[in-house]
This record gives structure tokens, C-alpha cells and sequence, in this order.
């Protein structure tokens, strides 16, 4: 039994897809239920930042998770398949009517991602106040509360519709399939075995 | 505010059943390393020389000695234990099978209770064989797997691969080359995979021809090998492994070198078994 962390809502559903896509059955979870257990998996249905967690801590043996989650928590898993979904960009995000001042000493910074924000201004050698929110980062600098956001950007409509614009992107961003690393030396013929499916059905989608 | 009963995170407690059963398994240890010809050594504390023997040197608690030299707490017992015997003790001791039973301390507060053992010009094969039987007389069944520090070596050496996605072991970059043969390498897990060595480099398959002759030594028969596993003390120089139950690491160790000193040795994380134990034990109940 293989077990699966999935971030609750559509890189889930996206993930399940391919999954049914490849076993020619349905995978899916019913109504508000946290675990699926079907085809010799168990997924789990957990918050996005979880993931990461659930996969490094052995509670699942490998799982889904956006690559600015890998990257901002650092955690000890290994990383196996980049699955095109979710497509997103992180981004320094300011008002419309400013421009982001290198020269000053220290910028204020309002994210979630503190860790994504600190090491990106320290490699521009750049002082950093990081801020840390966990939701509605768009308010911080409308109330001046900083100088600049560090934010996921998919359409940038929430920017916009909010008064703000991008002023540089950091990293691009997708959901990526990981792996516990006792699990991944354990069992690594299943794990390697689901990994070439979903590359195989990864790469059929990317073509057509 | 500290409380008046707060302990600091990691540091380490037993009391009752758990003492009784970390006192039971040090005893069981100690003997089996007398019958085996080994001798127990009890190194300092404070250390001046380990910090060489770590990548990432974060882990160290520094202090200072009296004359303000940086000293450091015992946050692994290996690199000490073998200059200790062979540059303080070494001219008037030959011994050359030592075993040890201490913690280890490391940032900020963590302490490791150990039982490990090291041996000059000691093989892989007798380092693995004495784990796994230690560990077989605790009733544990773990996984033990099998690498080659030499293999990413060579991949990064002579093949160009980055050092960085070898040691944070990122499949999906390694995977990305799409060369042949070291998909092929990714794919190794069984013993038997390593009989069909013909279209890897000679490099290569030299070194994973080790890890097969070690493996056809080795008593235990629930093995993995991960050719592409990087162990990340500096002084592996070659066959390494690990035993782990779940994603409880158990134990690991491997040959190595130290100032010229060729050794192998093991390391048993106390607290893991104990915890493993207890956790077993409850299961059955």
C-alpha cells in the first residue's frame, strides 16, 4: 500500500485524474471524507502546506506539493516529478504608483513565504523586514504596512483588482510529486513504478 | 518564561520503563561487544578537531577552553574516538576494535543517546554483520540499506553532475539527464539487480561491484541498495549504510578514513530503538 498526500482542492482533483487516468478507474473522494483508499493507495486529503509534512514525517509515502512549498520549507524529502499542474509564479507584488527602491537600507516585506523572501532579498544583498501574514497579503501594503509583498501569482487579477502590480518574479512555480526518503529507498520499485505512470500521463497532456 | 519543570527541546528523559529498557539494551550491547573481542572506550565531551569532520557545521555547540580556543560539544563520536586511539593512546595500546556508549550533543539542545563501535582496518562486512546482529537482539526486523559514497563522487567528478541535487538527492534533476545507464543506477534496489553491471562505465560499475561482494557477506537478507545515497559525515570514503525502520533511522555506519587512518565503524541510536520498542510493544497489547 502506497500511501498519498494530496493539498485539498483542484492540484487533488487534477492528481486523481491522472491517477484514474492510468488505472482506468475512479479515484475520488467522497463528500467531506480526509482518505480515499482505492487500487492498493491511501490518499490523503490535507491542507496545501501539510503536504510536505505529512510525506517527511512518514505519515505518507509520497505526496503532491507546489515547488514554492518545497522550497520554503526546506524539508528533508526528495523530490521526484515536476507535474505541470498548478502553474504559478512567486512574485515581489508593490502599489501601482511605486517602484521598488533597491537603495534603500531595509525593505518591509508582508508574505507567507518568509523563508522564499529572506534568502531572495539577502542574494540581491538587500535588507529585509519580513512580515509574516497568513492571508489577504494584498492588504499590507495598501495600509503601509510595508513596501512590498512576496506573493503566489497565478492571473494577477487579485493583484490588480487590489491596486498592486509585480515588480519582479522570484520563481516559477508547479505542483511537484515527492517522496519520503525511507519510503523512496524502501519501496522503491512502486514508488519509481507510479512515478513513470504519472510522467507518462504528464507528458501525453503536455503534448496534446 | 521558563517553567519550572520545562526540560530543553531534545534533550532527553527516561525514567521507569524507559530507563529500564535503555539500561537493558546498553547491557545487552556491552556484552555482546566483549564476546566479540571489542573494547569499550569513554571519549571526552568537548572536542577541537570534529567541526572538520562536518558539511554543515551548524549542528556544533561552541564554547572556549581557558586560553580561548574554540572547543566544541561531541555531536558524533567517530572522528574523536579514532584520533583519540590512534594519536593519544596508540603508543601504548594496539587494540583496535573499540566500542562506545555516550550521547552525543548538538545545537541547540538535542542530545543522542549512542552504542557504536569502530575498528582500525576494520571491514564493512564485520561493522554490518555486528549491527544488524545487535539489532536482531533487540527483536527489531529494519530495513538495511546499502550505498557507495564513491558512486556520486564519480557522477559529479568525472561526470559533471552537481553536487547539490546528489546530495539533497533530487531524482527529478537526476532523472531529467535521461542517460541510460544512470537511470539505471536510480533503479537499483535489489541485490540481484547488481548482477548485470555490462552497460554501466567501468568507474561505476567497479564501485557497485563492491556493494555486491559486501552484500554476498552480510548475514541479514532485508536489504535495499541505493547506489546515488550520499552519506553526509566528510569521512565516508566509500561502502556506507543505513538502517531504518519506517522513517525511524536505527543505526548507519560505513568505512571511512580519518588522517590517514583507514577504519569502519557503526553508530545505534538508543532513543530510536527505545522509542521503536515501546511503540512495538504497546501494538501488541
Amino acid at each position: 500500500m502506497i500511501t498519498v498526500a494530496l493539498p485539498k482542492g483542484r492540484i487533488a482533483d487534477e492528481t486523481l485524474d491522472i491517477f484514474s487516468e492510468i488505472f482506468n478507474k475512479k479515484f475520488e473522494f467522497e463528500n467531506r471524507k480526509l482518505i480515499l483508499e482505492v487500487g492498493g493507495f491511501k490518499f490523503l486529503n490535507v491542507r496545501n502546506q501539510d503536504v510536505p509534512t505529512y510525506v517527511e514525517y512518514g505519515a505518507a509515502d509520497i505526496g503532491v506539493v507546489g515547488l514554492d512549498v518545497i522550497v520554503e520549507k526546506e524539508l528533508d524529502i526528495i523530490q521526484l516529478l515536476d507535474m505541470q499542474l498548478g502553474l504559478c509564479k512567486v512574485c515581489i507584488g508593490i502599489k501601482n504608483e511605486d517602484e521598488l527602491d533597491w537603495s534603500k537600507p531595509n525593505i518591509k516585506v508582508a508574505t507567507k513565504m518568509e523563508n522564499i523572501a529572506k534568502n531572495y532579498f539577502a542574494s540581491k544583498a538587500v535588507g529585509v523586514e519580513v512580515i509574516k501574514l497568513y492571508g489577504s497579503i494584498e492588504l499590507a501594503p495598501l495600509i503601509g504596512m510595508c513596501d512590498a509583498i512576496v506573493d503566489i501569482v497565478e492571473t494577477g487579477n487579485t493583484m490588480r483588482e487590489n491596486g498592486l502590480k509585480v515588480a519582479q518574479e522570484i520563481m516559477d512555480s508547479s505542483a511537484h510529486l515527492i517522496a519520503n526518503k525511507n519510503s523512496y529507498y524502501g519501496k522503491k520499485d512502486e514508488i519509481l513504478s507510479i512515478y513513470n505512470e504519472i510522467k507518462r500521463v504528464v507528458e501525453l497532456r503536455a503534448k496534446s | 518564561m521558563i517553567f519550572e519543570h520545562e526540560i530543553p527541546t531534545g534533550s532527553r528523559l527516561y525514567f521507569g520503563k524507559s530507563a529500564k529498557l535503555k539500561r537493558t539494551l546498553e547491557n545487552q550491547a556491552s556484552e555482546n561487544f566483549e564476546a566479540l573481542g571489542y573494547e569499550e572506550i569513554v571519549i571526552p565531551c568537548f572536542s577541537y578537531h570534529q567541526h572538520d569532520s562536518f558539511d554543515d557545521k551548524r549542528c556544533l555547540v561552541r564554547v572556549n577552553d581557558e586560553n580561548n580556543h574554540e572547543v566544541t560539544l561531541r555531536a558524533d563520536i567517530t572522528a574523536d574516538l579514532v584520533r583519540i586511539v590512534t594519536k593519544r593512546i596508540g603508543r601504548s595500546v594496539n587494540h583496535k576494535k573499540w566500542y562506545y556508549i555516550q550521547p552525543t550533543l548538538s545545537f541547540p539542545t538535542t542530545e543522542r543517546y549512542q552504542i557504536g563501535a569502530e575498528v582500525i582496518d576494520g571491514s564493512f562486512e564485520e561493522s554490518i554483520n555486528n549491527a544488524m546482529d545487535m539489532l536482531e537482539k533487540f527483536a527489531m526486523q529494519p530495513v538495511l540499506q546499502i550505498a557507495n559514497i564513491k558512486i556520486p563522487k564519480i557522477l559529479h567528478d568525472e561526470y559533471g553532475i552537481d553536487y547539490e541535487i546528489l546530495k539533497t538527492m533530487n531524482m527529478e534533476k537526476i532523472l531529467e539527464l535521461d542517460i541510460a545507464w544512470v537511470i539505471k543506477l536510480v533503479n537499483i534496489h535489489r541485490v540481484e539487480d547488481l548482477k548485470d553491471m555490462h552497460d554501466m562505465p567501468n568507474d561505476i560499475a567497479y564501485e557497485l561491484t563492491k556493494i555486491y561482494d559486501a552484500s554476498r557477506k552480510i548475514h541479514y537478507k532485508n536489504i535495499v541498495i541505493s547506489p546515488l545515497y550520499y552519506a553526509n559525515m566528510r569521512y565516508y570514503d566509500s561502502l556506507t549504510f543505513r538502517v531504518f525502520e519506517t522513517n525511524t533511522l536505527l543505526a548507519q555506519g560505513g568505512t571511512y578514513r580519518i588522517d590517514d587512518c583507514k577504519a569502519s565503524g557503526f553508530t545505534i541510536y538508543t532513543d530510536r530503538c527505545i522509542e521503536s520498542i515501546i511503540k512495538r510493544d504497546k501494538g501488541k497489547k
